[in-house]
């Protein structure tokens, strides 16, 4: 079975897809993700920048209309969405692999 | 206080800049077409050696998406010290103490910023060494390190005391303005050709 191109994705980007299932402007998704991670994963402001762009090119988010006129809030798309659940099996297909190891 | 520098790589400025900071000093403004820095003394009320940090556009943003770049960095407790919508290298520096110590957090992220840095260099090395290319081949490959041949009037090196002294002095501004821009646009195009360089090949 040939894998999706994009797979896997990378932790931040895992996080941010998840963050964004909610309309949320940049700032609101680093704190989403360390909140959601438990302090674990502190995304950088330049890194998430880049992120939300290449993502926004990607058209796995999109930007969404907001009452604040000074951030762009976005949200992920279809296509993400469908991207996030490739991913999350993946990951349990690797999970449910390593059970069967002992681990 | 003012300090000219240039760079060719965006890690060595970023470096410098800091170095200085930590001698008791805040980067204040850039100019970026004159490479010049200014930076303030630190005073009582700076509570923290700030560290500045380097972000690179290549493209242009609109107004709005502008605000929006400057806003989520101030919401991430970055100030934006100097830097055009237009484009160019933006800096960042920390707005309080319990700010993050850097602007990315991974190293694929900061590599991107790199290649962006170096692609835009050579493509105005490209441009500009087309155009000094293209100039020279067009005027029939003369050699412009010969300052004869920057003037174009016939017979005026064979004329004599008085008339020729004349007709130099008449000349001269019209030479110089025909050459000027092509020796501007060869180190211009020289200097970016380095960053390209400097920037495409360090990982």
């Amino acid at each position: 079975m040939a894998r999706n191109e994009n797979l896997p994705l990378t932790e931040t980007t895992y996080y941010i897809l998840l963050a964004l299932t909610q309309p949320r402007h940049g700032y609101a998704a680093i704190q989403e993700i360390e909140r959601l991670s438990q302090g674990t994963v502190k995304v950088a402001a330049g890194t998430m920048y880049g992120a939300i762009e290449n993502l926004l090119k990607l058209k796995w988010i999109k930007e969404v209309p907001s009452s604040d006129k000074r951030r762009r809030v976005y949200r992920i798309t279809e296509t993400g969405q469908s991207m996030l659940q490739l991913e999350t099996q993946r990951l349990r297909g690797l999970g449910k692999l390593a059970e069967t190891f002992g681990y | 206080m003012k300090k000219f520098h240039v760079f060719l790589n965006l890690n060595d400025e970023e470096n410098w800049i800091n170095t200085i900071q930590e001698e008791g000093y805040r980067l204040d403004w850039v100019n970026p077409f004159l490479h010049c820095y200014t930076f303030q003394p630190l005073t009582a009320d700076d509570q923290f050696n700030p560290y500045t940090r380097l972000d690179f556009r290549d493209k242009g943003m609109s107004r709005r998406n502008y605000q929006d770049y400057r806003q989520f960095f101030s919401d991430s407790g970055w100030r934006l010290v100097a830097g055009s919508r237009h484009g160019g290298i933006q800096y960042l520096q920390q707005k309080t103490m319990t700010s993050d110590r850097d602007i990315f957090s991974d190293e694929r992220s900061r590599i991107r910023i790199q290649r962006r840095f170096g692609r835009f260099s050579l493509f105005y090395a490209t441009f500009f060494l087309s155009y000094v290319f293209a100039y020279w081949k067009m005027t029939g490959s003369i050699n412009f390190l010969d300052i004869r041949n920057w003037y174009l009037t016939p017979g005026l090196w064979q004329m004599q005391g008085e008339w020729f002294w004349k007709a130099i002095i008449f000349e001269t501004p019209f030479a110089v303005m025909r050459v000027v821009p092509l020796f501007i646009f060869l180190v211009v195009g020289i200097y970016y050709l380095c960053r390209a360089i400097r920037n495409g090949y360090q990982q």
